[in-house]
């Protein structure tokens, strides 16, 4: 009988392999409350040198520690988070009045920290993945590159909450050291080009949840000047500007992000990184949003909500859209769900959105 | 036979079980206090007494311990929402409460949801209400998140220490004004509890992770209970600019309740109606009034407000409701409730209308 045992066990296991592929795969799930997903920053700094490639490296960049307070500030902004991010949020771009540096720059310094090199960043350019950013230099000695550093322009912020307290900064986005300096000859052209690229935590998806708008937005709130400046597609279909640029250092920017919402759909939906909307809305809710500065490098911004639908309904995709300051909306992370999820009425369904700006698997 | 009756929202079964029993006592005791005989509603239709349930969520399961309410918030809630020419300058705790914010107070937004009582950790609710109406009842959801850095340190945390969140709470921040020191005539700004549990969580917080934590409250009774009524009880919770919401006034017109402002109670009335009534979720007036009253509020074990009409001539009373009046001079229905058989009280006989509402204390 003993012996029976495993050639038993065997043709069950094979039963149930044989009957696995003939259950329903369509059939939503039930009793999965929440939706968990995460970005990951990630990217490659090249430097070439008369042409010539040399050198090539995993970015670290994001080094300072209000960078994930600035992203979930700007890009995500809602009511309440103007009780720890007012100043911040006005932060968005440099004013017409600014007497400073009106654009982002990039900045080369040697194994001594010396700056050596200073140049207006390129505009972005957009990939399938994410974007590149560039800037072009001339030697003036022979030096080499230890020192990657990129800047957003000087900008007024507001200090206190209720009192304008102008102040003049000059905000440190981007820093990676060389894993060895790169030499430089004087009269050679240097480009450095950092290539950004958006992935998923969750390694089925990878490129998916990131449309072409969050490239673009990413890319606004990085520069966050005049050369950032970027296209956008909103949900109605038509191109928006985002326009980091404010009038006056007392305004916001011309059209920038100014409201967030996490949005539900039950439509028959398909990812695609052109998606500007849901398929079909069911519910919108403002998120909490929170950023997390700990330990630097690193930081992460979270945007979550729980929702409570009145009826039945099977989620089949979740959204971030933002509202920019010209009414319109954008939708900027999108996840459309491997299986529709049955929600009851009057259970709380949670959505997390989760971007980490540091480098991911 | 009196043919004065008395409303209690929906009289429990059990005491319309026992009338016949006590018939002979009730009678007597009625005739003595000069009130009113108990008329149960009949049929299948006859629900418990009004209740409001509370439940909470973590991360969206439910907690299975149970959650209260606390008694002291009754107090304030009862003067908020059913202010009378009695209660309106009541005294509680030693100042006069100022019972809606009236002032901006970004700090005002803040709900506790506590951990351990050596260490709390605050999460805010958010708007919107989610609100699901059906023939039971109301359910109305008010979510917040927890903020992970809250319980995250760039220094690590003992997994003691992490496993620390093992009960919530829930306060509503209230306004208190120091009247009596005229020294003090500053504001005090204090939270009350309003529901106390669980006690202990099913579901100990992820690392580093946002926690979701919702509050349900269930307006449980076939009548009663309005969407206006369960609208103005979450803009006391939230008692912030963030608790306006847009209710029906008894014109039919759309008001916007707000805390922050002048637009809430400032004065509640019992009013009865004789008109062909049907009771509807979505009521905002009774279908005929005859007669108003400005209640007797009781909040000892629950909350209860109570009348006694007088007619000088018979009626047929079809309905009943609780009606308040706004500091902007509309008036809106809060409580509803109309009766499974019409009710005939005779010219000078007392007519006592009672609505109570029960909430589970701990």
């Amino acid at each position: 009988m003993k012996r029976l045992l495993p050639i038993v066990g065997a043709l069950l296991l094979m039963a149930m392999l044989l009957l696995a592929p003939l259950r329903p795969t369509q059939a939503p799930r039930s009793a999965q409350p929440k939706v968990k997903v995460g970005v990951f920053v990630e990217g490659r700094i090249l430097i070439y040198v008369d042409g010539e490639l040399r050198y090539s490296e995993r970015m670290h960049s994001f080094v300072w520690e209000y960078t994930a307070l600035e992203l979930a500030a700007r890009v995500f902004p809602v009511p309440w988070t103007k009780e720890w991010a007012h100043r911040l949020l006005m932060a968005w771009g440099v004013s017409d009045d600014s007497q400073g540096l009106r654009a982002a720059t990039m900045t080369l310094k040697d194994t001594g920290g010396s700056a050596w090199g200073s140049a207006v960043l390129d505009p972005p350019t957009f990939t399938d993945t994410g974007f590149s950013v560039s800037a072009s230099f001339t030697a003036p000695r022979d030096t080499n590159i230890s020192v990657v550093e990129i800047y957003q322009p000087d900008t007024y912020v507001e200090f206190t909450n209720g009192t304008a307290y102008p102040y003049v900064t000059h905000d440190l986005m981007v820093r990676d050291f060389m894993g060895s300096p790169v030499p430089v000859a004087s009269g050679s052209s240097v480009t450095v080009v950092y290539d950004f690229a958006f992935t998923s935590d969750q390694p089925e998806l990878r490129y998916e949840i990131f449309t072409y708008n969050w490239y673009r937005m990413f890319a606004a709130w990085l520069y966050n000047a005049e050369n950032g400046k970027a296209y956008v597609t909103a949900t109605d279909g038509s191109q928006a500007l985002v326009d980091p640029t404010r009038p006056t250092w007392d305004s916001v920017g011309r059209n920038v992000p100014i409201d967030t919402f996490i949005v539900v759909g039950d439509g028959q939906a398909v990812f695609s990184k052109s998606a500007y909307r849901v398929a079909r809305e069911v519910a919108r809710a403002r998120p909490e949003v929170f950023y997390d500065t700990h330990p630097p490098p690193a930081g992460s911004v979270v945007v979550s909500r729980a929702l409570v639908f009145d009826r039945d309904v099977n989620v089949t995709e979740v959204a971030v859209y933002v509202k920019l300051t010209d009414g319109r909306e954008v939708m900027l992370l999108y996840y459309v769900l491997d299986e529709p999820v049955a929600v009851r009425a009057g259970q709380p369904f949670v959505v997390t959105f989760r971007v980490y700006l540091v480098p991911g698997l | 036979m009196s043919a004065a009756a008395t409303f209690k929202g929906a009289v429990p079964l059990v005491r319309a079980m026992r009338r016949r029993a006590l018939a002979a006592a009730a009678a007597a005791l009625a005739v003595a206090l000069a009130a009113a005989l108990v008329l149960a509603p009949r049929g299948a239709g006859a629900s418990l007494a009004p209740a409001v349930g509370v439940s909470v969520l973590v991360d969206g399961v439910p907690q299975p311990a149970p959650a209260y309410f606390d008694e002291a918030a009754l107090e304030p809630l009862a003067l908020a929402l059913f202010p009378t020419e009695n209660n309106r300058f009541a005294v509680i705790e030693g100042g006069l409460r100022a019972l809606w914010a009236r002032y901006p107070d970004p700090y005002r937004t803040y709900w506790g949801v506590a951990g351990h009582s050596a260490r709390a950790w605050y999460a805010n609710l958010r708007p919107p209400p989610f609100m699901l109406v059906n023939s039971t009842g109301i359910l109305l959801s008010v979510t917040g998140t927890l903020d992970p850095a809250e319980y995250f340190s760039p220094f690590g945390v003992s997994e003691s220490y992490r496993k620390l969140m093992t009960a919530t709470r829930f306060s509503r921040l209230e306004t208190v004004m120091s009247w009596r020191d005229p020294l003090r005539r500053g504001i005090v700004r204090g939270g009350i509890p309003v529901v106390n549990g669980p006690s202990e969580l099913a579901r100990q917080p992820d690392w580093g992770e946002p926690i979701s934590i919702v509050y349900q409250f269930y307006f449980k009774a076939d009548q009663v209970f309005t969407v206006n009524f369960v609208k103005v009880f979450y803009a006391w919770l939230f008692n912030s600019e963030y608790g306006r919401v847009n209710v029906t006034a008894t014109d039919g017109s759309t008001v916007l309740f707000d805390p922050m402002g002048d637009n809430v109670p400032i004065v509640a009335y019992i009013v009865v109606g004789d008109g062909q009534a049907s009771f509807s979720r979505d009521a905002y007036r009774v279908a005929h009034e005859i007669a108003r009253a400005e209640p007797a509020v009781q909040v000892k074990g629950g909350l209860a407000l109570s009348a006694v009409f007088v007619f000088d001539r018979d009626v047929t009373v079809t309905e009943a409701a609780v009606y308040v009046k706004l500091g902007g001079g509309k008036e809106v229905m809060l409580l509803y409730y109309v009766y499974p058989q019409p009710v005939t009280v005779r010219a000078g006989q007392p007519f006592v209308v009672s609505f109570p509402i029960v909430f589970p204390l701990g």
